[in-house]
């Protein structure tokens, strides 16, 4: 918490002190006459009548005093394609068992290194669900969409087959670059229990569909 | 029969501003099929994705217009945030500490305005032509999109700001107390 309060005076401050909009603000001015207005403008000080839809709801959101300009709409997400349009052969899959779904989003890479505290971690859940009481939990079964950062394998002989082998090999874990079906197709797939993502904002609100 | 409101979708190309944009083209030719026009002004990366949505939503909604893309032109957000001297891989896995933050908040805190003044008022004066064509009857714009901030504001035109982030992120500075510094996850 110390560090969140941090955090907060830290970008408080350096916007006063620095504001690293000035010289374009500047520079807008004088070229068309026009007011820049940025992100931290909307943020501190709205322009009047200005109405902002967001994409959330009140009860999915921390507690916390809307001010009466911020229009909350719920998520706002496009149909998708189906899984079955887009990938049979995925959503075959999907069909079989209660499916984890890990994806932390396009712009995350992921060092072998971490990939394999991921990997520790699913191996964990694979260990706790065989001694699930509900029959379908003990063959749940992991997607996971990994973006690398480094040129490492998933295949045999490698670290996270090391980790995962057993599962790789029964096809109860999936780990891909690329899924044909958007995210949101995956987590309307009936049998999607559980999305693992890196918290943006676009992941949770699909996710909370 | 009455002419179709004419709405446009002003945004960055990268998905996560997009998204909502394209989500909201979508539910609005749901809902009023050809009593709307629905046009939508980004990038030239998002082209081929409003052309996919189009095709979609005239396909799953019968009497729909297609969506009218207006190419902006000028430097999209993501290139002009991934400049050479901005070095934005070093930034990929760093953890927040107390001693990297001023690095991290740097990058941060500019990412919303990226663009050089050149390259702020080539899109803006595109954004502005794009006004002056469409003639819209409602206008809704991305947050992070500035350049088409400032010109709806300078025009002096009745805009909404759409945006897929969540109440908290535009509502810290209305919290009684000092609850903004404490209260929310940063």
């Amino acid at each position: 918490m110390p560090l969140n309060i941090y955090f907060v005076l830290y970008i408080v401050m350096y916007m006063k002190l620095f504001n690293p909009a000035k010289p374009l603000a500047a520079y807008v001015k004088s070229q068309v006459g026009a007011e820049l207005i940025t992100l931290s403008r909307l943020n501190q000080s709205p322009p009047p009548g200005v109405k902002y839809l967001v994409a959330n709801r009140p009860e999915l959101e921390f507690p916390i005093r809307k001010p009466s300009h911020i229009l909350p709409c719920g998520p706002i997400i496009r149909p998708a394609t189906s899984v079955a349009e887009s990938d049979p052969d995925l959503a075959a899959w999907l069909a079989r068992a209660p499916a984890v779904y890990v994806n932390l989003g396009t712009q995350v890479q992921t060092t072998e290194w971490d990939a394999l505290e991921i990997a520790r971690a699913l191996k964990q859940l694979f260990k706790r669900a065989a001694s699930h009481k509900d029959a379908r939990m003990r063959s749940v079964q992991v997607l996971w969409k990994l973006t690398r950062r480094g040129s490492y394998s998933t295949a045999t002989g490698s670290r996270i087959h090391g980790i995962l082998g057993c599962e790789l090999e029964e096809d109860r874990v999936r780990i891909v670059p690329w899924l044909m079906p958007e995210p949101s197709a995956v987590l309307a797939e009936e049998n999607v229990v559980c999305s693992v993502h890196h918290g943006g904002a676009n992941s949770f609100l699909e996710a909370a569909r | 029969m009455c002419t179709p409101r004419r709405i446009l979708l002003l945004t960055n190309s990268e998905y996560g501003q997009a998204g909502v944009h394209l989500a909201t083209g979508h539910a609005l030719l749901d809902s009023y099929r050809s009593e709307v026009e629905v046009h939508l002004a980004s990038f030239q990366p998002i082209e081929r994705l409003v052309a996919a949505a189009s095709e979609h939503a005239t396909r799953a909604c019968p009497g729909a217009n297609p969506i009218v893309f207006h190419r902006v032109s000028g430097t999209d957000m993501l290139a002009a945030w991934s400049r050479p001297e901005i070095r934005l891989e070093e930034y990929n896995g760093l953890r927040p500490s107390f001693w990297n933050t001023p690095r991290f908040l740097r990058l941060l805190l500019s990412t919303t305005c990226p663009w050089t003044g050149p390259e702020f008022l080539e899109i803006y004066r595109s954004v502005v032509q794009i006004l002056d064509e469409v003639r819209p009857d409602v206008v809704a714009v991305d947050p992070a999109f500035s350049p088409a901030l400032t010109a709806c504001n300078h025009l002096g035109i009745n805009y909404v700001v759409l945006a897929p982030n969540t109440i908290k992120d535009f509502s810290l500075v209305f919290q009684p107390g000092g609850r903004a510094l404490w209260k929310y996850p940063a």
